[in-house]
């Protein structure tokens, strides 16, 4: 027998028996009930279209707050749960393929809350078709399903990344991928009636005008199924699967593509803006990519021997497989810099008016590397603890108190160590030339270190077998 | 049935296991054993496809396990050191889940939950909940999860910590059984004396390396272990067991003397005639049976 992705997904058979316990099914209904009908009844005293709109509202409210909200929380744990009570291992011997143990992780996990959402929903839609704007109040609620799919997706595919870089910890806390889901949720709530412009009926996209909830239905569609994309490769990741780089580069030219799209004529008002800023747009979005990556993911010793001898021994194929995703968006970030450059050279007004120097796309990308570096290095320690946490606290230091010392201590000119100068002239790149060269020589001598270490260890051993041999 | 070559599996500070190769005969029940951080679940995890190794070969029944991770899970059971069961479901739940998962043909999982829950002796709590069981049953449950697909191989690790001696001997019967019926079963424990009920083989691993990897049969083939007790220390009795035919590893501790002797029981007899004529003290004279906590124990003071 073949596992369906929905039918005869054990995930969510198992999820089925345990959340749709007798007394679960009866009280969620119950509690929906008379919230509706405290609704209805305060209500009761207006007009009918009046009612239905609070009715309407309320239900709204209480999707967000069961489907959404609730079902982030329960998506967070979907995986760090099984884990923490050591089902997870379990789960991972069994035969279930990633696709089927991604949906069976996506939909079983928050099962219950779809069952509460589902119920709001069903209130929603007959509310709405008391009111004159019926078809703006159902794609609304598409909206509202679709972001709740996404959120739940992108925590767990989170997670799983969390969970690959904690595996040795006892426990894994799964606070921070529910946060995440809030603040993510949070925006995507606030903006998404008048996401873009100034206008919040209509926004340009590539100079076509869109209605702000087609738009935002499109996107969310389009970034659910990247998410879905997400948790699937990285559930692949998890069930020892290898994956290639193809889909994580098709990624990322979507979403320069589409974030490049906003910046539009509308909006600038002068075309000569309109390629530095999609430019400095696209470079500083796989700029942050490669911050969040170099924090989230794992980074001990064996990992980079592993990635050195896949190059030494020309195995190019697992080389790239193994690659961290910061590593594989750091090979796309440094032709893209080099494209600034000769942007610079090719395009009239590159310079937005003379206020930024050729070389600022490789005095930001210089400023990374070195940011890398210094995260390699305090991880690299033999001893390293909170390394992340340590390399963020210094971080700050040298972005936010370093200058804001200098600046205040008349300085100015030491704070092009610190900090990327757009407007700098040409040998701006020196300084940070040099910091990178220094980081990186620490780096590799303390990597050379700890290898030689680990390989005098094992010999030790061999050497100590042999001899009681 | 498994064979391993070459395998190194490093952990961020240290090397669990240090290019590692040996092989587990096929439908036996061969012992891991070795002190704690020696790399026995390690070794099991990189078995069962839990863990990446750095470097090296692992094949199962013909399965190439780096290359094809997920299809040792089609031959393979694992029982980890650590379990988890969910204990919201039933046995029954618990046991439809695994098999479901196993992509056991959907008619046949009821009589297959039947089959199992009768060989570990759950049939009358099948509807109870797990977070109700004793920890003998959870464990009988956990193995029973690692075998509803019928595996070819069952790796557990540390299966009868915590139990106590019924449930102990329940376990090894249970495994003796398995053996039968045609698995090959892989225990790594640290309770020497329970392996002794029924390992075939034993593979004891130490900083990662394996230092021994023997058929305990061929340990009592190479001859026995002889061991007597004496009123008095004698000085020139190592010398004089020494020139004695058959005689092996001495080893001597005040008036305890331990031998291994490569005769059978006639030449038994005369050992014993000849160190009674030679006026040797004995006051207690025994054959004792090779086992696995004396073949580690040598081991260990060899090293």
């Amino acid at each position: 027998m073949r596992q369906d992705a929905l039918i005869n997904n054990p995930e969510l058979k198992r999820n089925a028996w345990l959340e749709f316990s007798s007394g679960r099914l009866i009280a969620m209904p119950i509690i929906l009930f008379a919230i509706f009908l405290l609704v209805f009844l305060y209500g009761n005293s207006g007009s009918d279209v009046k009612v239905a709109q609070d009715l309407r509202s309320a239900s709204m409210v209480m999707f967000i707050l069961i489907a959404t909200v609730w079902g982030s929380k329960r998506a967070s744990e979907a995986v760090i749960g099984e884990l923490n009570d050591r089902t997870w291992d379990c789960q991972r011997l069994t035969l279930i393929s990633p696709w089927v143990m991604s949906i069976g992780k996506l939909f079983g996990s928050t099962m219950y809350n779809w069952y509460g959402g589902g119920i709001c929903l069903l209130v929603y839609i007959y509310s709405s078709l008391q009111l004159p704007d019926i078809d703006q109040s159902l794609k609304s609620a598409v909206l509202l399903v679709l972001i709740s799919i996404f959120l739940h997706s992108f925590v767990i595919s989170m997670s799983l990344i969390g969970v690959n870089k904690n595996r040795s910890s006892s426990k894994v806390k799964s606070t921070f991928y529910f946060l995440m889901a809030l603040v993510i949720g949070g925006y995507l709530a606030y903006y998404v009636p008048s996401m873009f412009g100034l206008n919040p009926k209509s926004l340009y996209w590539y100079g076509v005008e869109f209605q702000v909830l087609h738009f935002s239905m499109m996107s969310i569609f389009l970034f659910t199924i990247w998410s879905i994309t997400g948790l699937y490769r990285n559930m692949r990741t998890e069930l020892q699967f290898r994956n290639g780089p193809l889909v994580w580069y098709a990624f990322l030219i979507f979403i320069i593509i589409y974030s490049m799209g906003f910046v539009t004529i509308e909006l600038y008002y002068r075309a000569a803006l309109i390629v530095p800023v999609r430019f400095y747009l696209a470079f500083s979005i796989l700029l942050a990519i490669i911050y969040y990556m170099v924090f989230n993911e794992s980074k001990y010793i064996v990992d980079f021997r592993q990635l050195i001898d896949y190059f030494r021994t020309r195995q190019f194929k697992l080389l790239l497989h193994a690659a961290p995703i910061w590593l594989l968006t750091l090979f796309v970030a440094i032709p893209v810099a080099v494209i600034g450059v000769l942007l610079y050279i090719i395009v009239p007004h590159f310079s937005i008016d003379g206020d930024i120097a050729i070389t600022y796309p490789l005095v930001l990308l210089g400023f990374v590397v070195r940011d890398i570096c210094f995260v390699l290095y305090m991880n690299l320690g033999e001893k390293a603890k909170r390394a992340d946490i340590t390399a963020l606290v210094y971080l700050l230091l040298f972005y936010a108190l370093i200058p804001g010392i200098l600046n205040s201590a008349d300085f100015d000119e030491a704070l092009i160590l610190f900090l990327p100068d757009p407007d700098g002239s040409f040998i701006a790149i020196v300084p940070i030339l040099l910091q990178v060269v220094a980081i990186f020589y620490l780096l590799s001598n303390r990597y050379e270190e700890r290898n030689k270490a680990i390989d005098q260890r094992a010999s030790n051993i061999n050497k100590d077998h042999l001899s009681r041999a | 049935m498994i064979r391993i070559d070459h395998l190194t599996f490093e952990y961020p500070n240290q090397f669990a296991l240090n290019d590692v190769s040996c092989s587990f005969q096929k439908n036996a029940i061969t012992a891991l054993v070795g002190p704690n951080g020696a790399g026995k679940t390690t070794l099991l995890k990189c078995l069962s496809a839990l863990l990446k190794p750095y470097s090296g070969h692992i094949t199962v029944d013909g399965i190439d396990v780096i290359e094809n991770p997920r299809d040792v899970n089609k031959v393979m059971g694992f029982l980890p050191d650590f379990f988890g069961l969910y204990d919201e479901l039933t046995i029954y739940q618990s046991l439809y889940y695994f098999a479901l998962a196993h992509n056991f043909e959907h008619d046949l999982i009821e009589n297959r939950i039947v089959e199992v829950v009768e060989r570990l002796a759950l049939s009358n709590k099948m509807h109870e909940k797990t977070g109700t069981l004793s920890r003998g049953m959870r464990q009988r449950l956990a193995i029973g999860q690692a075998i509803i697909h019928r595996p070819k191989v069952l790796l557990l690790d540390e299966p009868a910590s915590g139990l106590d001696p019924e449930a102990r001997h329940s376990l090894a019967l249970l495994f003796h059984e398995l053996k039968e019926q045609g698995m090959t079963l892989v225990v790594s424990s640290h309770i020497l004396a329970e392996l002794d009920a029924y390992a075939d083989n034993l593979i004891i691993l130490k900083e990662g390396k394996v230092s021994e990897n023997s058929i305990l049969k061929e340990v009592e083939n190479v001859g026995v272990k002889i061991e007597f007790s004496l009123l008095f220390e004698v000085a020139s009795l190592r010398a004089d067991l020494e020139k004695i035919k058959g005689v092996g590893a001495i080893f001597m501790d005040h008036k305890n003397v331990s031998l291994t002797f490569n005769g059978d029981e006639a030449e038994q007899h005369e050992l014993l005639k000849h160190l009674l004529n030679a006026k040797v003290p004995i006051s207690q004279f025994y054959i004792k049976k090779a086992n696995i906590q004396d073949q580690y124990l040598d081991i260990v003071r060899k090293n």
